[in-house]
């Protein structure tokens, strides 16, 4: 109720009576349970206290930054990430290999709101390159492609040191294996071998994790929205769950949900595209 | 022509090509653009404001950082001068009756909206008892007022249900609307358009963009009064102060505002170093103090209370918490600033004075294991809640109850779980800060923190006493500046005397203003953002 009306307001008690029931909080609460239910399955969410709009349409506007900045940041990700991350466990003997994997260890291990501000310092106030708050500012594309950039490169960067290190620590493990050494033993070359018989086996976490990551990166999103003052989904759940705006929060978490089942569905088709053995299974 | 021998070397080309392409973009965009802002008319005077309100929605009626910045736009009645005098800003005078039952506001007749068509009393009382109505924080004006009538001179004139003096206080918040577009709708908390933005304050909304975090406002073209320089104002709310504190050093914004805050104490050195801007110290804005649970046990002990006053290091505080940029406070729980301040004991560390005051009053350590036994022979553990922000000072207040033996198991509670907790009573001490326009709620002096009668976000609602409830009654029945003199030295007196709590710093206002930027006005409610600041605010020199 607070959080409706402000820090300094005060209300007496019959007001907030009267909001409890202009918002329907006044009624048992298996009966604002079972309401709830019967209007999801129209795909109403309800109404937010807090920004006073159906959640429905909150989301709507705000879902398209936040998958936008997500998609690049996971498939850009996944591409460095596994392709360096190959390469790095396949020669891991080389000093280059040894720096990478430290970098990114260093990467991966630094809370993204430090180097969301890392970055920013570096980039947008030391250089001066790039903006550093809001999506946009004159709604070009050009602006908006600018406005991204920053926050792709941290995002990206939390993806990419990520895949790294289980795609180097995937290949590490298979590069031992009998059948590579066989392959090895029948004169494949090293590329060949580590592209097209090693890598089908050792990419099968990644992408298990790739599917994980629509839910994690919505929290590392957060730290980056607050960061570059993004309006998107990050800073969306922060708020509700700040202000205890109920049917925001669930109905954000419900679209998260059906995000991240989707995309785990997604990687188990890629899983049985890639690895015969689950075909053969089913 | 490219040729493959096999698989993997083309999988290593394609990703070699996507890799060298996406480095390329990225650093053509950037040198091309190299981050230009968008092009302005050279000759236009626009004032960008860097603030961490941040609007959630349109809605001004709503939303509360859009509260704070249509002050401008949609002008309240009143507003309070820095001696403590209310003045006129849409009301050229007012007056009141002997009883306080019935207020009269003469409105200005030069005030337009910005369609044109001039203020009239009609809107005040139609702003009146729309929000009334609709307003959940104003719901309290609908059932204050009994009536309200526009004279044969066309003065406003409010009938109270009850004598209430401080109705002036409420006037320098409460913006006007214009009647003619808000009088059609009937649920304005779902409604969001341009036209609602329609103003008559100098500067009017000309455009919120959520995404891009600016709100835009221009001149209103039917302002009668003094013509400001300023051609535009550009509000851009980042949503972390040290992002802030960047775009300062960086040249983005030209100015802070947070309603009742400072910049950020830390990042003043930093800011300097750009010589770019000039650091303007204002009044204080409020405390950050410590507040005692009266309510219950150990804390309704005075003597324990008056032990930790002593235990605790303000000059370190003073250190460490405001860089030095803030004032230790008195006993009496008011700023120096405030009308009728009435100085009371410093506040002053004295750790042997507060071991004495322990120990004679049966708080001793009985077992040797350096921490105090109550009177019950149990170990003195006290419970610190507070929220996010206060968690250094917090750490700062256990480590000093610690010297004297006193165990301190902190408690960091988000916002809402803060407001729970305080509201019931489970907890021993806690920090919080007050406002300006908390020290003047309920009867001012800080009053509205204490008197139990009270609720709302910041409030304590700790003190039951009939002498302090008596004390509060009087000044809420009286406007008579010698009665009020005499109260004001009572209540900071009371408070000096009983500790319902400390005032562990009061906060100075440090606000950071482009070098080439005169003529702000400090607003001892709304700081630097009121409506003399941008009606006299001017270039220095011509390069801006």
């Amino acid at each position: 109720m607070i959080f409706l009306l402000g820090e300094d307001a005060v209300v007496d008690p019959e007001t907030v009576t009267e909001l409890k029931k202009e918002l329907g909080l006044d009624k048992p609460i298996h009966i604002q349970f079972l309401n709830y239910f019967l209007d999801v399955i129209q795909l109403d969410f309800g109404y937010s206290y807090h920004l006073r709009k159906s959640v429905f349409n909150i989301i709507l506007s705000r879902i398209p930054w936040t998958l936008g900045l997500l998609l690049f940041s996971i498939i850009l990700g996944a591409v460095l990430g596994i392709y360096s991350g190959a390469l790095a466990g396949w020669k891991s003997h080389k000093s280059m290999s040894r720096i990478l994997t430290q970098l990114n260890i260093l990467f991966f291990s630094a809370p993204p709101f430090f180097m969301a501000i890392l970055i920013m310092a570096v980039f947008a106030i030391q250089l001066n390159l790039f903006p550093i708050k809001g999506l946009y500012q004159s709604g070009t594309f050009m602006d908006i492609v600018q406005h991204h950039i920053l926050p792709v490169a941290v995002l990206t960067l939390i993806t990419f040191a990520r895949n790294f290190i289980i795609m180097r620590g995937c290949i590490l493990q298979e590069k031992n294996k009998p059948y590579v050494i066989y392959a090895k033993a029948k004169g494949v070359s090293g590329k060949k071998l580590l592209f097209k018989h090693v890598m089908k086996n050792a990419i099968l976490p990644v992408i298990s994790l790739l599917a994980l990551d629509f839910g994690f990166l919505f929290s590392g999103a957060l730290f980056v929205e607050i960061v570059f003052s993004l309006n998107g989904m990050g800073t969306l759940i922060y708020d509700a769950i700040n202000s205890r705006d109920y049917p925001l929060i669930q109905g954000i978490f419900m679209i998260i949900t059906l995000m991240v089942v989707s995309a785990n569905l997604l990687a188990d088709w890629i899983h049985q595209l890639l690895d015969p053995r689950i075909r053969k299974e089913k | 022509m490219l040729c493959y021998d096999y698989y993997g070397s083309v999988t290593v080309v394609i990703i070699q090509k996507i890799l060298s392409l996406y480095i390329i973009i990225v650093f053509l965009l950037a040198g091309l653009n190299c981050h230009k802002q968008p092009s302005e008319k050279h000759d236009q005077f626009v004032l960008k404001i860097g603030s961490i309100h941040r609007a959630k929605s349109k809605n001004i009626l709503y939303d509360n950082a859009l509260g704070h910045f249509t002050m401008i736009s949609h002008p309240p009645l009143l507003k309070l001068e820095t001696d403590g005098r209310f003045t006129g800003i849409l009301a050229e005078q007012f007056s009141y009756s002997n009883d306080y039952t019935i207020w009269k506001f003469k409105i200005r007749k030069n005030f337009y909206w910005s369609d044109g068509l001039p203020v009239k009393p009609e809107d005040i009382k139609f702003s009146l008892l729309y929000k009334g109505k609709h307003l959940p924080s104003r719901k309290w004006m609908g059932k204050l007022i009994k009536v309200i009538d526009i004279d044969q001179k066309g003065d406003i004139v409010c009938t109270l249900a009850k004598p209430y003096t401080r109705f002036d206080i409420e006037f320098t918040s409460v913006r006007i609307l214009p009647r003619h577009i808000w009088k059609g709708i009937k649920n304005p908390e779902r409604w969001e358009s341009p036209r609602l933005y329609t103003g008559c304050g100098p500067f009017i909304i000309k455009d919120i963009d959520l995404n891009s975090g600016v709100v835009s406002m221009v001149r209103n073209p039917f302002w009668k009064g003094k013509s400001p320089q300023l051609d535009r104002i550009e509000i851009h709310m980042y949503h972390n102060p040290d992002v802030l504190s960047l775009a300062l050093k960086r040249g983005d914004v030209d100015t802070y505002y947070k309603y009742a805050d400072t910049f950020p104490y830390g990042n003043i050195s930093s800011l300097r170093e750009t010589g770019l801007y000039k650091i303007k110290k204002c009044t204080e804005s409020g405390f950050i103090f410590l507040g005692f649970n009266l309510k219950k046990q150990p804390l309704d002990d005075h003597s324990l209370r008056q032990a930790i006053v002593y235990a605790l290091d303000y000059q370190e505080i003073r250190k460490l918490i405001t860089k030095g940029f803030g004032q230790i406070p008195q006993k009496g729980f008011v700023p120096p600033y405030f009308r009728f301040y009435h100085p009371t004991e410093p506040l002053v560390r004295d750790i042997n004075k507060a071991r004495k005051i322990l120990e004679g009053s049966g708080y001793r350590d009985l077992n040797g294991d350096g921490i105090l036994e109550d009177r019950e022979k149990q170990p003195m553990k006290l419970r610190l809640v507070s929220t996010l922000i206060y968690t250094r000072l917090s750490e700062l207040v256990k480590d000093y109850l610690n010297q004297i033996g006193i165990q301190v198991q902190l408690q960091i509670l988000d916002p809402m779980t803060w407001i729970h907790t305080k509201d019931r009573y489970q907890y021993d001490l806690t920090i919080s800060r007050t406002t300006p326009w908390g020290m003047m709620m309920h009867a001012g002096w800080s009053t509205g923190y204490f008197d139990y009668r009270r609720s709302g976000q910041g409030v304590l609602h700790i003190i039951d006493d009939p002498d302090y409830i008596h004390l509060c009654d009087a000044i809420l029945s009286t406007k008579d500046p010698h009665q009020l003199k005499v109260l004001a030295r009572k209540i900071q007196e009371y408070h000096a005397a009983h500790i319902p709590a400390v005032a562990l710093i009061s906060k100075t206002d440090v606000i950071p203003s482009k070098l080439n930027l005169s003529g702000w006005h400090h607003d001892p409610l709304f700081g630097i953002y009121n409506l003399s600041s941008f009606l006299r605010l001017k270039l220095t020199y011509a390069d801006h």
